[in-house]
């Protein structure tokens, strides 16, 4: 079962992401103006999205119920999952319209549920990380977590400066400049503990742990370049761009749910 | 029983789950802090040592699965079953 779920799951990931990265390299091609048109894409991108979040929540949620009730990193599961779950509310807020060719509006309903996803998925990072060290795993010094954590913030706070400068300055309603800036600030935030856990779980390479938190973890990336470039291309009106914002949505929730799967086939191998 | 030997099988059994550098590390640990060192370790220290890194694992793969990995290796090592 899990062989063919992989079989199936990743060469979909794969040619997905393709599909959108060659319709926004190529988008006069015949194949992007005939059969699958931008609409027809658009409704395919919202499918994808909402099944391999869908699929994301589901297996963090197994992942969860696999393990005993006193393991520390069943907490994290749940917020994993809660996050995830949020994420496909708010997507198929979204999908509503995509699906029937119109425009989804800016700010929506769904961007409550899009925001609160955040400090659930931070949260179970954060716990995450906690569990593994609790766990008596040697991961280096306080210093040394002092550090990164202190390098990441900063980093990330001169790219919020760079991302945020064209959306303060572009022309558009408060609310919707707000959460244009909320998004890649949100993620900029969602990046320090990220960079805590792979940091942490870096430690791990070579075996099957290391990889499916690898994996995961470039879910996440990909999903703060997404909504980077969204905020990005929003402000400065490139909407021809949105096929490299589809692209690297399905490819973080695709890379997201399969890392998960990779963690739930530890306990049920 | 040698040390080496044992610690060894350890880490090969363990290895495809943490890989081998925390394999060789959370081992390395654990038997500094449970005073076992060469030439030799008693079947005792041997299910000590079982018992701490079966405890690491039960994080990613719940308590079962890990008795299950760690348990052949108490048998192979002669540690308590």
């Amino acid at each position: 079962m899990n062989r063919a779920v992989d079989r199936v799951l990743w060469p979909s990931l794969w040619a997905a992401t393709l599909l959108f990265v060659g319709w926004g390299v190529v988008p006069r091609a015949a194949l992007f103006t005939t059969v699958l048109s931008p609409s027809r894409l658009i409704a395919v991108a919202a499918i994808v999205k909402l099944a391999l979040l869908g699929l994301g929540a589901v297996w963090s949620g197994q992942a969860r119920g696999s393990l005993d009730v006193e393991n520390p990193v069943r907490p994290a599961w749940t917020l994993l999952a809660s996050g995830l779950l949020c994420n496909v509310i708010g997507q198929a807020m979204l999908a509503r319209y995509q699906l029937l060719g119109q425009q989804a509006p800016f700010p929506s309903v769904g961007d409550v549920f899009w925001l609160l996803a955040y400090p659930l998925v931070g949260a179970a990072l954060v716990r995450f990380v906690s569990a593994y060290h609790q766990a008596g795993y040697p991961m280096g010094s306080r210093a040394e977590r002092a550090g990164l954590l202190a390098v990441t913030a900063t980093v990330c706070a001169v790219l919020s400066f760079v991302v945020l400068r064209p959306v303060v300055l572009a022309e558009m309603p408060p609310l919707d400049k707000a959460l244009s800036a909320a998004y890649p600030l949100l993620d900029m935030a969602l990046l320090v503990p990220l960079a805590l856990l792979l940091r942490t779980t870096w430690h791990f390479r070579g075996g099957s742990v290391g990889t499916a938190w690898i994996v995961v973890l470039t879910g996440f990336v990909f999903m703060c370049a997404g909504d980077v470039l969204f905020a990005y291309f929003t402000a400065l009106g490139q909407t021809g761009l949105d096929p490299f914002v589809h692209g690297a949505y399905i490819l973080s929730y695709g890379l997201i749910a399969g890392g998960v799967r990779k963690h739930l086939a530890l306990v049920a191998s | 029983m040698v040390t080496a030997e044992a610690v060894q099988e350890i880490i090969t059994a363990i290895t495809p789950f943490i890989g081998e550098n925390m394999a060789r590390s959370a081992t390395r640990v654990h038997c500094e802090k449970l005073g076992i060192s060469d030439p030799h370790v008693t079947p005792e220290q041997v299910e000590m040592l079982i018992a701490r890194l079966e405890t690491g694992l039960r994080v990613f793969m719940g308590r079962e699965k890990a008795t299950s990995l760690m348990q052949p290796l108490r048998v192979k090592l002669g540690g308590a079953s």
